[in-house]
């Protein structure tokens, strides 16, 4: 092979490799529960057993009953394939493909107000949550895999900015799942339903 | 010979890693040695606002009160071969939560360090 071809197909490889990429993101939000923890919620215990055995919650909230405490483990990984031009400076033509999995458990537990446990509930689960594909010849402007709102802080860093949000949401502080006083609200709970329907998001 | 050293030196030169640490929350006051010096009944709001300062949140429980600190840290590295890229981030969450009666006495506490692994 001549040096001038040896020279085209390396060119040719380099801006392949550098038009294609494979990326992996995966995220761990806090730690898994202790083993069986949840079966081992018995009603009318004091929340000193509950917290000895599980830590602090990381959410907790009053209800009209008592108050509720949540605990919680994320695992959320996503994948994405594509070609772009981008690194060639160029804002056109992509092809994207994104998958993104969530695996996790969450468990929750109930105090009435004479601080005994009044029940509790737990789930785990191991799913795909989205993903999708696209062909954008000219402007790339959709995301093909959308996580954001799972990885989102927890609500105790929002304290005293409550009322500098949006106004449908400063209108709505009162009745938010997050502010501690009106329950508790797992990532990735869909917007505008129940007590964030007047967020009109 | 000559396309791979080609490759080689191109993928060489144009991978990278990346490292990164994000941090958001208050300070970390409440190691065990402080947290001795409480007991459920005696110690008042007052004596852990001294001791630990602001809370992250103040949270309301009808006629009971809770100060929850938390110190949330994300640790993550990456690996960027351009063909393949990978990204790993943890979070982590340490936190102390304290109860109060409405007379502000301590009723319950608990509270968690993450050990770096």
């Amino acid at each position: 092979m001549s040096p001038v071809k040896t020279i085209i197909h390396g060119v040719c490889m380099s801006l392949l490799v550098m038009v294609t990429g494979c990326t992996q993101w995966q995220y761990d939000l806090g730690t898994t529960l202790p083993a069986n923890s949840h079966s081992a919620m018995t009603r009318g215990a004091l929340p000193s057993d509950v917290l000895i055995q599980l830590g602090p919650p990381l959410r907790i909230s009053s209800s009209e009953l008592g108050y509720v405490m949540a605990w919680e483990y994320w695992r959320v990984n996503e994948d994405s394939l594509g070609i772009s031009l981008g690194v060639l400076g160029a804002d056109i033509f992509s092809v994207d493909w994104g998958n993104a999995k969530v695996a996790g458990e969450f468990l929750i537990v109930a105090f009435d107000n004479e601080h005994r446990l009044s029940g509790s509930g737990y789930a785990q689960w191991d799913n795909r949550s989205g993903g999708g594909s696209a062909i954008q010849p000219f402007v790339g402007i959709a995301d093909v895999v959308d996580i954001n709102d799972l990885l989102q802080q927890l609500p105790q860093h929002e304290w005293g900015g409550t009322l500098l949000g949006p106004l449908p949401r400063v209108l709505n502080s009162p009745s938010r799942p997050d502010s501690g006083s009106t329950g508790v609200q797992q990532r990735g709970t869909p917007t505008g339903v129940g007590q964030g329907s007047l967020e009109m998001q | 010979m000559t396309r791979f050293i080609l490759i080689a030196t191109i993928t060489l030169l144009l991978g990278a890693c990346a490292q990164y640490e994000n941090q958001r929350g208050v300070d970390v006051t409440w190691d065990p040695a402080v947290l001795k010096t409480m007991s459920p009944g005696q110690t008042t709001r007052e004596d852990v606002l001294r001791q630990l300062g602001p809370p992250s949140q103040l949270i309301a429980l009808n006629d009971e009160s809770v100060l929850y600190y938390l110190y949330e840290r994300s640790k993550g590295n990456g690996l960027l071969l351009l063909v393949y890229n990978r990204f790993q981030v943890d979070t982590q969450y340490d936190r102390a939560v304290f109860i109060f009666d409405k007379n502000d006495r301590l009723t319950e506490y608990s509270s968690k360090i993450h050990e770096p692994s």
